[in-house]
């Protein structure tokens, strides 16, 4: 290139320089957003891989039904394409904090290396404290601290359910469940806030823990982590990576099939061994206790046995007995019949014997009668005798005391005896004399007396000398003898008679007793052996029993075999899942949405692009031609096309490549982070590597050139084809044209002359009319997608928490109840003042499979449908009257989750609930919902489809209106009936913490307000630029024609309004769908945007862009002004 | 006093420190209904003298009168009030505008004026009844410049001035333009100027000012000018 050529070249970039610097920004602009959003997901993805690289994820996981062994873990570490393997048991636990209760993911550290964290796979983030040493430790993720209010140093408890190890035995998953926070952790297995599913609990799990592998009891790992060979090299979301994983997975395949027998026979032998053990041991047992019985019933048959010989024995004796008693009784008889003969005999004798005594005592007591009578007499002789002598002394007293007279008033002492006889007489004196005569009496009679005895005396012994005794006395005593000797010998007859009765009494007596006692001896003998009888009967009752007791036992022994039996059989073989990190829901979920900002950065360039492209070709070929002349003399001199095109092109080159670097610097730079710092409020991943991409620099940089250097190529080459002459002379104008408006006639008339001009013109330049069009209707789009896209975001949170979700407390229970326990909650509940209404709720994770594609959902079971509206408003979006009512013939489901699934009303789905049971329902409608998806049915719908009856373990609660300060304490209250109640949610924390996240995003916003802007700006200031340069002839003429300032402004402004407007017109319409693939693809499974525009965005996008329209009218205002009309009027030189 | 006057009138370009005179103080008169014609050769300053005649310039010191209002002291508003009313202006490379057709351009000029022709009559008048509805494109260069005389012409200015208006245009062609220009001054009693670097034109004109080195050099006056016909060059 010539010297001039390129020094006229850098005079042309200082001369103009407006042009230079439009096309310099523009080009910025395009590459600047072009790279910057495309460079976004690769950095997003480059700084997942470093960080992941850098903790050693795992590229592989083995997950076994049975569980995983260290032999496994040989077995894999010996695959040339494995790395490293380590076991790591996984399980959910439940924490209590405080009132409530949380679930978490257990892990336990992989097993070796757990202080080396650097090289344990997964290796953990400590961000406070430190890892566990000892069993009795754990960490936490920081959200669980924040969320339970635990704080490093405390100590949780752990439930955990139990298992079965490999013995069959039911152990405890954790020595100890009682753990120490001794740390603070980030997870890389857990990037997203997605912990994952569970059966305990609400169903979800909330944080993740990891303990010290010493504190797992099981001897198994339920996960093996595996990294491969040369995969930390790799992009992990590059091809070559997933081939390479791939690889090592066909690999593991290999071995897999090995191993699960091993895994299946181990089991299997130990289960086996241990049920022949059992069997064996049943088998002695039983015989065992079969033996018992034998030993107990051979007891019993011998005590029967011995019953009998008892018995017969008795009845022998017995016979024995009875014979020789009867022998003795007979003896004993005839001894009796002799005594009775003797006695007999004896008493003849005796007979005879007493008649001899009789006779004798007869004549013995007449004796005695008549020595009676004579002794009587003689007593009766000496009593009158000494009578007389008495009465004769008395009367003789009598007489000296009647002769004495009275001379003593006392009577003697000694006639005492006389005067008491005499009593009466002794008193008085004439008594005394009758008693003296008495006496004298007395004594007559009685001395008559003596004598009338002594004759009867003497008449006696003058009868006995008749009879010739003569002593009676001697004769009595003699007699009396007589007898004496006759008894006595009778008595001594008696006598003997008595003693031989005696002795044959004794003998009776003593047979009799012999008797009884043998007999009694036998009957207590044969009583006994009644009483063995029942013994034995009653062992022999024992002895049923116990047989029955033991084959029942047996029975269920043998049972209890079959069944352990059949367990062993029915040990399933173990299946192996060999997942990649595309089963890591928060990795997923990652490079997904890192996919969703690469989708919007296919987008949004293309605006730019297109801008930018047209932007340049026109500058550049105006330049071209307002330089015709130029031109066309160069080539006169000489100079070929390429000498005179390389101006140029180095014009346009220099442009871009300074516009395109300082784009890509910008770009690069604060595009990638603002997005991926969004994205880490979601995601916990360190912050966003920034890389100069040089794909897509390049790719930026070699468009804009296309877009630049082509379209100057193309002008050059144009203008160069011409002969220097025709290049000399003014360029031929575009000719006129008439367009099709002029053909509706009825129209056209009605224009006034300047409209038809102005619609002429319009029309007349498609260029321009294309690039004002695109350039004003993109930037609108832009701005209304920038509006629009916040709308949708923003009222998203009040759109579900203000007319969606009406409830404003959800109280989870620990439980799922029914009926009164169910009723006391809502008592307690509806007690408080706060409390308008209430409703219970069946909540549920429930999964839909559609298409490979997995979504969670909650399942929601009113307990009384027809309340919910006053809770949960379900209604159709777009038609706020269309309200849907739950009933039994099908559910309804949520918008988002109906366009994820491709789910249309009257579809049937197939909904696993949390006990992986799978059913069949239809949709009955499909009902507006923003965050998180959900599918209502009645309870009825439920039990009848799952066979079930719920209980419900959600209560969501309407109150009046509170403060915040009111709710903490309405909150506390309500735990404080910790017996139900694990956790108290207030809609408005929720819609807090969603409109943080969401105030974020305005930043996304702003981006694209501001480079929507910018845009604008430069399409328009251009369009300004080719307008009145390209028209400068004809804006020169028409001021010679006389027109004033503003006439002049408005025949070329009218133009640029019109075609401004319908650029607006088509940027709503653009904005529309813009907005609507944004949403598309920034949004998240889990959101759904309110694809409601809201008018205020439109009108934004118009105002905004009406504003960068007026700035550049009044700009053209001036340079209209400014046009030189001589200048212009003058044939080009 | 003449209709238009031109009394010591400087037009000076300041190139930086250079400062080029390009009227040094030029003093002519015309009078009303004269066909004028300002001849002379590149760069002597007859299009600089037209301009400010034209109010598209101004003069940097001296009086331009032209019926009676001295236009040198005019503001930039009244100049073009002055453009509008007063000058109609015919152009070397006619200034048509592409996108308007013959009748149309007419009209663009009419539109602003107080008491315009009618443009049909008008571009019959200069013969092209035929074309009304034809862009410039499809008209030859003649006919263009009779749609831009006729532009002029509709606007039913005082003075008509016309800047080369055979330049671009062949002998024949420019033959009629002339008289066409003729015409008009005679029949409309309209005020002409032509410029031209043609000596071979002035007997057709009633007065000749010839141009050199910036200013009016000598001025002749035609007692009896030539019908355009009869001028052969």
């Amino acid at each position: 290139m010539k010297k001039a050529l390129l020094k006229d070249c850098f005079k042309e970039i200082i001369k103009g320089f407006k042009r230079f610097i439009s096309i310099l920004l523009i080009v910025l602009l395009g590459v600047g957003f072009f790279a910057g959003i495309k460079a976004t997901s690769p950095d997003m993805k480059l700084t997942l891989d470093t960080y992941f690289d850098d903790k050693n994820v795992m590229d592989i996981q083995v997950l076994s039904t049975l569980g995983l062994t260290d032999e496994d873990i040989t077995e894999l570490e010996k695959l040339d394409l494995i790395d490293d393997a380590q076991g790591t048991y996984q399980t959910d636990a439940i924490v209590t904090a405080g009132d409530k209760q949380v679930v978490v993911k257990l892990e336990s550290l992989a097993s070796s290396k757990q202080n080396e964290t650097t090289d344990s796979i997964n290796a953990l983030q400590v961000t406070d404290g430190r890892l566990p040493e000892n069993q009795n430790e754990c960490v936490v993720e920081e959200a669980f601290l924040l969320g339970t209010e635990y704080k490093i140093g405390d100590t949780i408890k752990i439930q955990i359910d139990n298992i079965t190890d490999d013995d069959g035995n039911d152990i405890s998953v954790l020595k100890t469940n009682e753990l120490q926070i001794v740390g603070t952790v980030k997870s890389p297995m857990y990037i997203s806030t997605d912990r994952g599913t569970t059966k305990l609990g609400s169903g979800v799990i909330n944080y993740y823990l990891y303990v010290s592998s010493d504190n797992i009891n099981a001897n198994i790992y339920t996960n093996i982590y595996l990294t491969v060979n040369g995969a930390n090299e790799l992009e992990c979301y590059d091809d070559k990576y997933e081939d390479l994983i791939e690889q090592a997975e066909d690999e593991i395949e290999k071995i897999a099939d090995a191993r699960k027998e091993a895994r299946y026979n181990a089991l299997f032998d130990k289960a086996n061994q241990k049920l022949q053990d059992a069997k064996n041991e049943f088998e002695t047992q039983k015989a065992d206790g079969e033996k018992q019985l034998q030993d107990a019933e051979n007891e019993i048959n011998s005590a029967k046995q011995e019953l009998e010989n008892g018995r017969t024995e008795i009845a022998a004796n017995r016979a024995k007995a009875n014979n020789e008693f009867n022998e003795a009784g007979k003896q004993l008889l005839d001894a009796k019949n002799t005594l009775q003969q003797n006695e007999n005999d004896f008493n003849a004798k005796k007979q005879e014997a007493e008649k001899q005594i009789s006779d004798y005592e007869t004549s013995l007591n007449e004796l005695k009668q008549i020595q009676e009578q004579y002794n009587n007499l003689q007593n009766t002789l000496s009593t009158s005798k000494a009578q007389l002598e008495i009465l004769e002394k008395q009367l003789e007293e009598l007489e000296n005391q009647a002769n004495q007279g009275r001379a003593t008033t006392k009577p003697q002492n000694v006639n005492n005896n006389v005067q008491s006889q005499s009593n009466g007489i002794a008193n008085t004196t004439d008594d005394e004399k009758e008693k003296i005569e008495e006496l004298k009496k007395q004594i007559n009679e009685l001395n008559a007396s003596i004598s009338k005895i002594e004759a009867g005396i003497i008449v006696i012994d003058k009868q006995l000398e008749a009879q010739g005794i003569t002593d009676i006395n001697q004769t009595v005593t003699y007699t009396e003898n007589a007898i004496q000797t006759a008894k006595a010998e009778l008595a001594n007859g008696q006598k003997k008679i008595d003693s031989a009765k005696a002795e044959l009494q004794s003998k009776e007596e003593l047979l009799n007793k012999t008797k009884n006692d043998t007999y009694a001896e036998l009957d207590s003998a044969e009583k006994k052996l009644d009483e063995s009888v029942k013994q034995i009967e009653e062992a022999e009752a024992e002895l049923a029993k116990s047989r029955e007791e033991f084959n029942s036992k047996i029975s269920d022994a043998e049972k209890e075999l079959d069944d352990a039996e059949e367990e062993v059989n029915s040990i399933e073989r173990p299946t192996w899942y060999i997942l990649d990190r595309q089963q890591n829901a928060g990795y997923v979920s990652y490079m997904q949405d890192t996919d969703r900002v690469a989708n919007l950065a296919q987008v949004f360039p293309i605006v730019f692009f297109i801008v930018a492209a047209l932007i340049s070709l026109t500058s550049m070929t105006r330049m071209v031609e307002e330089q015709r002349v130029q031109i066309g003399t160069l080539k006169a001199l000489g100079y070929n096309k390429l000498q005179i095109a390389s101006k140029y092109i180095i014009y346009a080159t220099l442009a871009t490549v300074i516009g395109g670097l300082i784009g890509l610097v910008i770009g690069f730079s604060i595009l990638p982070k603002v997005i991926a710092d969004i994205y880490a409020m979601v995601y916990d991943v360190p912050d966003v590597i920034l890389e100069f991409n040089m794909t897509y620099a390049t790719a930026g940089m070699l468009a804009a050139m296309l877009c630049t250097i082509g379209a100057t190529v193309i002008s050059c080459y144009k203008t160069l084809k011409q002969k220097p002459a025709t290049l000399m002379r003014p360029k031929a104008p575009k000719p006129g044209k008439r367009v099709l408006l002029e053909r509706i006639t009825f129209i056209w008339k009605r224009l006034n002359f300047t409209k038809k001009v102005t619609a002429r013109n319009i029309f007349r330049y498609k260029k321009r009319f294309m690039m004002t069009i695109i350039g004003v209707g993109g930037c609108t789009a832009l701005i209304i997608a920038g509006f629009g896209l916040r709308d949708a975001i923003s009222s998203m949170i009040p759109s579900q928490y203000g007319k969606i979700d009406l409830y404003n407390i959800s109280v989870t229970l620990k439980d799922e109840y029914k009926n009164e326990e169910l009723e006391n909650i809502d008592n307690i509940l509806k007690n408080y003042e706060y409390t308008e209404d209430v409703l219970n709720a069946n909540v549920q994770s429930v999964t839909i499979d559609k298409n490979d594609n997995t979504q969670s959902i909650q399942l929601i079971i009113p307990q009384t449908p027809e309340n919910l509206s006053n809770f949960i408003v379900l209604k159709s979006r777009t038609d706020n009257d269309e309200k849907y009512v739950l009933d039994d013939t099908g559910v309804i489901i949520t918008e988002k989750l109906s366009k994820l699934l491709d789910i249309k009303v009257g579809d049937e789905i197939k909904i696993l609930n949390s006990d992986d049971k799978e059913c069949n329902v239809k949709v009955n409608a499909i009902t507006e919902n923003y965050i998180y998806h959900y599918i209502y049915m009645t309870p009825n719908l439920y039990n009848q489809l799952y066979d079930t009856r719920i209980g419900y373990n959600v209560v969501y609660v309407n109150t009046t209106d509170m403060e915040e300060s009111e709710e903490d304490g309405f909150g506390e209250q309500i735990l404080s009936n910790g017996d139900y109640i694990s956790g108290v949610t207030f809609m408005s924390n929720t819609e807090n913490i969603f409109a943080e996240v969401m105030n974020n995003m305005d930043l996304v916003v702003w981006i694209l307000i501001i480079s929507a802007g910018l845009l604008a700006f430069v399409v328009l200031y251009n369009l300004l630029n080719a307008n009145i340069t390209e028209r400068i002839r004809e804006l020169a003429t028409i001021k010679v024609l006389g027109f004033y300032d503003k006439e002049v402004y408005d025949y070329i402004s009218r133009e640029t309004i019109i075609l401004t407007a319908i650029g607006m017109l088509f940027g709503i319409g653009g904005g529309y769908f813009l907005t609507l693939y944004i949403i598309k693809t920034c949004e998240i499974d889990m959101l759904m945007f309110n694809p409601q525009i809201t008018v205020w965005s439109y009108l934004f996008g118009v105002i905004i862009t009406t504003v960068f329209a007026i700035i550049v009218n009044i700009i053209t205002y001036f340079s209209l002004k400014k046009i030189d009309m001589i200048e212009s009027l003058k044939s080009v030189e | 006093m003449s209709y238009i006057e031109f009394k010591n009138v400087v037009k000076e370009y300041k190139m930086g420190e250079v400062s080029i005179k390009a009227l040094d103080n030029t003093n002519f008169q015309i009078e009303k209904g004269e066909l004028v014609v300002i001849v002379g050769p590149s760069g002597a300053g007859k299009t600089t003298a037209l301009n400010i005649l034209g109010g598209m310039d101004t003069a940097t010191s001296g009086e331009v009168i032209i019926d009676g209002k001295n236009i040198s002291k005019f503001k930039n508003k009244q100049l073009i009030k002055y453009r509008r009313e007063d000058i109609g202006f015919v152009f070397q490379f006619y200034n048509l505008v592409q996108n308007l057709t013959a009748i149309e351009n007419v009209e663009l000029a009419t539109q602003i004026c107080k008491k315009p022709l009618e443009p049909k009559e008008i571009l019959i008048k200069v013969g092209l009844g035929e074309r009304l509805k034809n862009f410039p494109s499809q008209l030859s260069g003649g006919e263009q410049q009779r749609v831009a005389i006729a532009r002029a012409i509709a606007k039913n200015p005082k003075l008509l001035l016309c800047d080369e208006p055979t330049g671009a245009l062949d002998y024949k062609t420019g033959k009629q333009i002339l008289q066409l220009l003729q015409d008009t001054c005679r029949k409309e009693k309209m005020t002409v100027i032509i410029i031209t670097h043609n000596a071979a034109l002035t007997p057709m004109a009633d007065r000749v000012i010839h141009f050199k080195n910036g200013t009016a050099s000598n001025i002749e006056l035609n007692e009896s000018p030539v019908p355009i016909e009869k001028i052969e060059w």
